[in-house]
């Protein structure tokens, strides 16, 4: 495992767009929240400084975040498709990986962005609620916190599809503007042409409801669109279409000449 | 005899085409294997399945024995088409990567740029290097583990003559340093230049595996000529040992299991004189196409 993350090491770490991807994830993400501190306006008038303390601190700062995951699903495809454009993953296996340890080494880097992510989400939790609780106290530290939880989930799985897509269309334009169309409005669209529930359990859907709307419990008008918990079915479910996203691509990679 | 690669069966279709057909090879360790034929005799094809890039339909391979394919991929080095490297990474770290997968050569990447000509250069980002510094940039990562066994595809393709020239001399002394060399070529004489044994493919399919050079030619092939030439060429017809392959003018190429005195001899004292007697060595075009059968 060491080896091939420092496989990708090499790779990426002089790699430009990646580089501008990440770290315009991560000023984005930290701009965010530092916005949300000092000001309020438009429909985000929602998000007072109500909204920011423990414990629905934690959904609210990984509702307003997930939506950041697709910049890390970008870097996903072009990490994947400047291997066929390249025809390096080719030569990586002609010089001696196996084509598990080719997909294992991009399954360890949306591993490893995906924690990353969470750290994040996590820390900015943490300094969020700080600054805006009054009272703080375990139980309202740990109540909610499985939205963090849910937040990797959403990374992971989401990460995983962009893998997916990535090693099926291989260039990244095409990967790039076809799975974005899938992830932001496409499966709606399919969703509202079929018919019964079973809808609900489309990938994307799946993940959307990890963590439906953001929790205005503490408001005064005491509205109550957000959930106390993260749905266990969606956790589960949504785990689970990642797991099956990245098997798949080690399929098409076992199956296919490169 | 010992064998780095043993193929059995190999297979590969596309399509309607058979590229590869039910293919046996064996590679004697210290080798120099030529594979031989047209363009699309599926060559590369071959070369593709046993570097683990192209998955075979039906049939195996196996490499130093038993070991597994990725981790004997490690120990050798090859070099196939044009070379596929980071654009934005330089040399240096190119080959950093490929040191990292094979498990060495990472102290040994200044001392082989420096050995292919590009010291200077090895900071330089891939992208704008020349396609010569390309191909240079290739061979060092090539032979930067130090490789047992080396698999060449069409390695002087498009290659300058000086550059042609370097590429033999290399293959031939890695030849002679005990290493074993697997080349694909459509060029009979690279291949007859080279190496010590040759397989031959036509259409996906091997038509034959021998040893070159050394004693394995016992038909001679000479062009004689003589004043009477109807003569001649009736002498010619009724014996046994002799056969005509080719009458051209006042010149008849012919081939017989006598060396070039007995030649002689046995048409003095059949009563002719001969004016000309020119031994005619067998090439391995005449081999090949005699092999593919595309020869009169």
């Amino acid at each position: 495992m060491r080896n091939l993350l420092y496989i990708e090491w090499i790779k990426y770490s002089r790699y430009r767009t990646m580089n501008v991807i990440l770290g315009g994830y991560v000023l984005l993400l930290s701009l965010i929240f530092v916005s949300f501190t000092e000001l309020s306006f438009g429909p985000f008038e929602l998000f007072s400084k109500e909204a920011f303390r423990f414990p629905y601190v934690w959904q609210n700062v990984a509702f307003l975040s997930k939506f950041l995951n697709l910049y890390l699903c970008i870097a996903v495809i072009f990490m994947v498709t400047n291997e066929f454009s390249y025809r390096t993953l080719r030569q990586q296996v002609i010089d001696g990986l196996s084509r598990k340890q080719i997909i294992l080494s991009k399954s360890y880097v949306v591993l490893l962005l995906s924690l990353a992510s969470t750290l994040m989400v996590f820390v900015i939790g943490v300094i969020m609620g700080l600054i805006n609780s009054n009272v703080v106290s375990l139980s309202l530290f740990t109540a909610r916190l499985d939205f963090v939880v849910a937040h990797f989930i959403h990374a992971f799985t989401l990460m995983s599809l962009a893998m997916l897509f990535s090693f099926l269309l291989k260039r990244n334009g095409l990967t790039v503007i076809l799975f974005l169309t899938y992830a932001v409005f496409g499966e709606a669209i399919i969703r509202n042409t079929l018919p019964g529930d079973f809808t609900l359990y489309f990938p994307v859907k799946i993940l959307t409801n990890l963590n439906e709307y953001p929790s205005i419990e503490a408001f005064e008008n005491e509205l109550q669109l957000g959930k106390d918990h993260v749905p266990v079915l969606n956790a589960a479910v949504g785990l689970g279409y990642g797991l099956i996203f990245q098997w798949a691509s080690y399929w098409k990679v076992l199956k296919s000449d490169l | 005899m010992e064998y780095v690669l043993q193929t059995e069966g190999l297979s590969k279709r596309y399509g309607s085409i058979r590229a590869v057909d039910n293919l046996v090879l064996q590679v004697p360790k210290g080798a120099v294997f030529g594979i031989l034929g047209p363009n699309g005799s599926g060559k590369s094809t071959t070369l593709g399945m046993i570097l683990g890039i192209t998955n075979p339909d039906k049939g195996q391979y196996s490499w130093f024995g038993e070991l597994q394919a990725h981790e004997a991929r490690r120990r050798i080095g090859a070099l196939l088409e044009q070379p596929n490297f980071y654009g934005y990474l330089s040399a240096f770290d190119n080959l950093r990567l490929v040191a990292a997968i094979k498990g060495k050569g990472r102290d040994k990447i200044k001392e082989t740029l420096t050995l292919v000509g590009l010291g200077t250069r090895m900071h330089s980002a891939f992208k704008t290097y020349s396609t010569g510094m390309k191909q240079r940039l290739a061979l060092a990562s090539t032979l930067l583990n130090d490789p047992e066994v080396i698999v060449l595809d069409e390695p002087t393709n498009g290659m300058d003559p000086k550059g042609i020239i370097e590429i033999r001399d290399l293959i031939k002394s890695l030849g002679a340093s005990g290493k074993t060399v697997i080349l694909a070529s459509h060029l009979l004489d690279e291949v007859e230049k080279v190496c010590t044994h040759v397989a031959v493919m036509k259409q996906g399919q091997l038509l034959e595996t021998r040893a070159l050079g050394g004693q394995t030619e016992t038909v001679y092939r000479y062009l004689v000529a003589a004043s009477d030439s109807q003569g001649l060429r009736a002498l010619i017809d009724t014996t046994s040992d002799i056969s005509l392959l080719e009458a051209a003018e006042n010149q008849l190429l012919i081939s017989t299991t006598m060396q070039g005195e007995e030649v002689n001899q046995f048409f003095h004292q059949k009563g002719f004189t001969l004016s000309q007697l020119v031994p005619r060595k067998k090439t391995l075009e005449d081999q090949f196409l005699e092999i593919t059968g595309d020869h009169a």
